[in-house]
């Protein structure tokens, strides 16, 4: 399909699916900010609070814009995952600061948060409280284990999602330690629940008028991606263990090493094998017992994996590639981050898109995965600068005077 | 919190939030699959179709679990199939698509996961079925989606791990690049058309237009890259394989221990490090210019690790984590699924749960994450057995007769 048929009907003015739904994000760090980006990405309106002065923990970790003047607003991680949002300062921790959190959630239909469990209730400004000021809230709350349960108040970061929830103990060769996932799964998983979670709620909250509180757990987020690994423990009998990229039931599906690089062949079909066979000239291995069904390729996957090693290592990643592409089989280069920022099919996917910032320049940021064929999402700005959007959210939205405004600057500090 | 206090206001019947929603799956496999789960889980009533007599490719995927039946024994298809309901339908002939027809108008959502333009080639494509459902919801999800250049390509998870960064960054420095063991290749873009599939229905009870989703695995895995293309266009920065640690923070490794084992230490704010410090005997690195900041010390990251390392050697797995717990730094084991199983926090989060099935008596799997104080969600039923729901679905909700459905069976339609 051309691009032009699938958004032949869109709306040209449309910020997403989601557009009208009002956000209010008290998010640091990884977790809490991608639930919000999902939503701002789709069209709502999200206002991220921040803690004067020093604003959100990713703005200190790198890796740096180079470009930009102002090293809070350097950070190419807190850039990647706050774009959309609009940004405002707030201490949460004083009577002030929750006062004026209440005034915002008054107009809200969504509040994400993902403090620890119990910070926001010492504040004054937990779910039972917001409930009485705004009967309808949905109140979204992101943990490493939750809001309840042993150890539910333990803190945690995205590796501890990866190690508490099996992700770790799959994943590495099976000599090397359990290994995590490059990216922030365990953080990006948790605020992919969040997002869900505050989702379906507000379609519940259209249908019967009524909010809720959401709770997700970063542990329950990766377990709810073990696949098979509880049924398998518990009723096939087996222990899940990790064996690199390759899996038991499946061969060839696996890096290769090539002259030049590692590439992934994946042959799961008895066709797409007897193709295989051809191209590599071992035309033989067709109807040998030891490879001619997937279940006897899969038992001598170490087997299997030598004679695709064989070919492979006399050919460069690009012509693997370009070979089995012809003959229609499942392959694919490891494209490390330099090569997907350029890659032609992701730019004409928006997938690697542009924002213009006003200190850094023209940013390069990946763009909205889901393609909405009448109300597209897209990046339609950067992430704020801190405090940047205090005056249009204090002034405009909550009517304060000047003069209330000049005392949240002394006390709160905004 | 205690659970009971945020299950104060349950209704004690609910399903899920979604409940009321009608989906129809045309998927097989594990990405397809994994939006209507996701869907079903949160009370949405999914109805899958399968292939008559054959079934998902995924019924054919090892380990089993003992069963009656061998199509109802796998733990991939038993695992992520829970809660809905299973019909068989065969799509290629006229009564198939004349049926397909016929369940579209009574369902909100379309999810279909074939190979771009199979739909289409069958009549089915989402032209056709607005003209029998103009509101239709229709969300297609592929390896690198309906439009771009690559988009005929076949794919499965590894290649979307390979061609979206994600294993270009699993993995260590010098070894090959890593696959996730968990396939979020797939699990990602299952979620993603879920979470689209929701944003959308959202927008139709307000407007009451439907639309066209289409989701790429590929795109999805990028939209996790954290700061991947900023850092890679705009900071100069080549994300590398770096095993467990992410060198923009250090202590942040997994650390092996007197027992063999590993676990990982997470040490992010200053005060932890501090703690942390005295706690291996080592106040004088509190302030060392070496390792007094957390750049300082991301710099030396493996000067750090070494010098926690000697420390949790000296420990077993279950001494360290005690130790690290009771002064809050963050520290986790690395759980694998004997572990999984008897861990107390996961049982009371209800992320092991047991669902009885007719042919494979009682079978565990994981619970659904998000949790609900309005609407807790559920694992209700066990995957269907193949055309499990079809005297349910085309009776029940088509109104076919008796003899209907013995003609459509005898034609093999179902």
């Amino acid at each position: 399909m051309k691009k032009e048929e699938f958004y032949q009907e869109f709306l040209a003015d449309s910020l997403g699916p989601l557009e009208g739904i009002k956000v209010l994000e008290a998010t640091t760090s990884h977790a809490g900010p991608v639930a919000g980006k999902i939503l701002a990405d789709l069209g709502a309106e999200v206002i991220k609070i921040e803690m004067p002065q020093k604003g959100d923990i990713l703005r200190h970790l790198g890796p740096f814009l180079p470009s930009c003047p102002d090293k809070l607003e350097a950070s190419s991680y807190y850039q990647s995952l706050n774009r959309n949002k609009k940004g405002i300062t707030l201490r949460l921790s004083s009577p002030q600061g929750k006062d004026v959190f209440l005034d915002l959630a008054r107009g809200m239909d969504i509040i994400i948060e993902n403090y620890k469990p119990g910070t926001m209730k010492r504040w004054g400004v937990g779910y039972s409280q917001v409930k009485k000021i705004k009967a309808d809230i949905i109140y979204v709350s992101i943990a490493g284990r939750g809001q309840w349960g042993p150890q539910h108040p333990k803190p945690s970061y995205d590796a501890v999602g990866q190690a508490m929830g099996g992700l770790m103990h799959v994943t590495g060769n099976a000599d090397d330690p359990p290994t995590r996932a490059g990216y922030g799964l365990g953080d990006d998983l948790a605020g992919w629940q969040a997002a869900f979670g505050g989702l379906s709620a507000l379609l519940y909250r259209q249908q019967t008028g009524k909010g809720q509180h959401v709770d997700v757990s970063q542990q329950d987020a990766m377990l709810y991606a073990s696949e098979i690994g509880i049924m398998a423990a518990s009723n096939a009998g087996y222990f899940w263990k990790r064996m690199g990229s390759g899996n038991p039931v499946v061969s060839p599906y696996d890096t290769y090493k090539c002259q030049d690089d590692y590439v992934f062949i994946a042959v799961v079909l008895d066709s797409h094998w007897e193709r295989f066979c051809k191209i590599i000239a071992r035309e033989d291995l067709i109807a040998d017992p030891r490879t001619s069904n997937p279940a006897s390729r899969a038992k001598n996957k170490d087997f299997v994996d030598k004679i695709v090693w064989e070919w492979t290592q006399y050919k460069t990643v690009a012509e693997v590639v370009e070979i089995l592409e012809q003959a229609q089989l499942v392959v694919a280069p490891i494209l490390n981050l330099n090569q997907v920022a350029g890659d032609k099919h992701l730019m004409e996917r928006d997938m690697v898109t542009k924002v213009e910032h006003p200190l850094s320049g023209r940013l390069s940021i990946y763009g909205v995965a889901p393609k909405f064929s009448l109300t597209p999402g897209k990046v339609r700005s950067p992430a704020p600068m801190l405090g940047q959007h205090n005056q249009e959210i204090y002034q405009g939205l909550l009517n304060y005077s000047e003069e209330k405004i000049a005392s949240l600057k002394e006390e709160n500090g905004i | 919190m205690r659970k009971e206090e945020f299950y104060q206001d349950a209704l004690p019947d609910s399903v899920g939030p979604l409940t009321g929603v009608r989906v129809l799956e045309a998927t097989h496999n594990a990405a397809g699959p994994f939006a209507g789960t996701l869907l079903a889980d949160l009370g949405a009533e999914s109805i899958k179709i399968d292939q008559p007599v054959v079934g998902d490719v995924a019924r054919r995927v090892p380990p089993f679990v003992e069963s009656s039946s061998p199509l109802e024994a796998s733990t991939l298809y038993l695992s992520i199939n829970r809660n809905k309901k299973g019909i068989t339908l065969n799509l290629k002939p006229e009564g198939g698509k004349k049926l397909f027809k016929e369940l579209v108008k009574q369902v909100d959502i379309v999810i279909e996961n074939y190979k771009p333009g199979t739909m289409e080639a069958w009549g089915l494509g989402y032209q056709a079925l607005i003209k029998v459902k103009p509101d239709i919801i229709y969300t297609s999800i592929s390896g690198y989606g309906q439009f771009g250049p690559n988009h005929k390509k076949p794919s499965y998870d590894a290649i979307a791990q390979a061609m979206g960064g994600l294993m270009s960054v699993t993995g260590y420095p010098d070894g090959p690049p890593l696959r996730t063991g968990y396939g979020f290749g797939d699990d990602l873009a299952g979620w993603q058309g879920a979470i689209a599939s929701i944003a959308a229905l959202y927008y139709k009870r307000l407007t009451g237009k439907g639309q066209r989703i289409d989701i790429s695995q590929q795109d999805t895995i990028v939209y996790c890259s954290a700061w991947g293309i900023m850092g890679a266009v705009n900071a100069g920065h080549i994300w590398p394989r770096e095993g467990n640690t992410v060198r923009i923070l250090a202590p942040y490794n997994t650390y092996k221990c007197k027992d063999d084992n590993y676990v990982f230490i997470a040490v992010v704010l200053e005060s932890h490090w501090q703690k942390l410090c005295r706690l291996m005997g080592r106040e004088e690195l509190i302030n060392d210019p070496k390792t007094n900041s957390p750049s300082a010390r991301a710099e030396r990251g493996e000067f750090v690790d070494n010098i926690v390392e000697e420390w949790t050697m000296k420990h077993t797995v279950q001494e360290v984590v005690e130790i690290l717990d009771k002064e809050q730094i963050v520290v986790a084991p690395i759980l694998d699924f004997k572990q999984i199983l008897e861990d107390e926090h996961i049982k009371q989060r209800e992320m092991v749960v047991e669902v009885e099935h007719q042919a494979a008596n009682k079978l565990k799997l994981y619970g659904v994450a998000t949790k609900y104080s309005l609407t807790p969600a559920r694992i209700r039923m066990p995957a269907p057995m193949l055309g499990q729901h079809n005297q349910e679905i085309y009776k029940g909700l088509l109104g076919l007769g008796d003899r209907e459905l013995l003609q459509l069976a005898e034609q093999g339609i179902i």
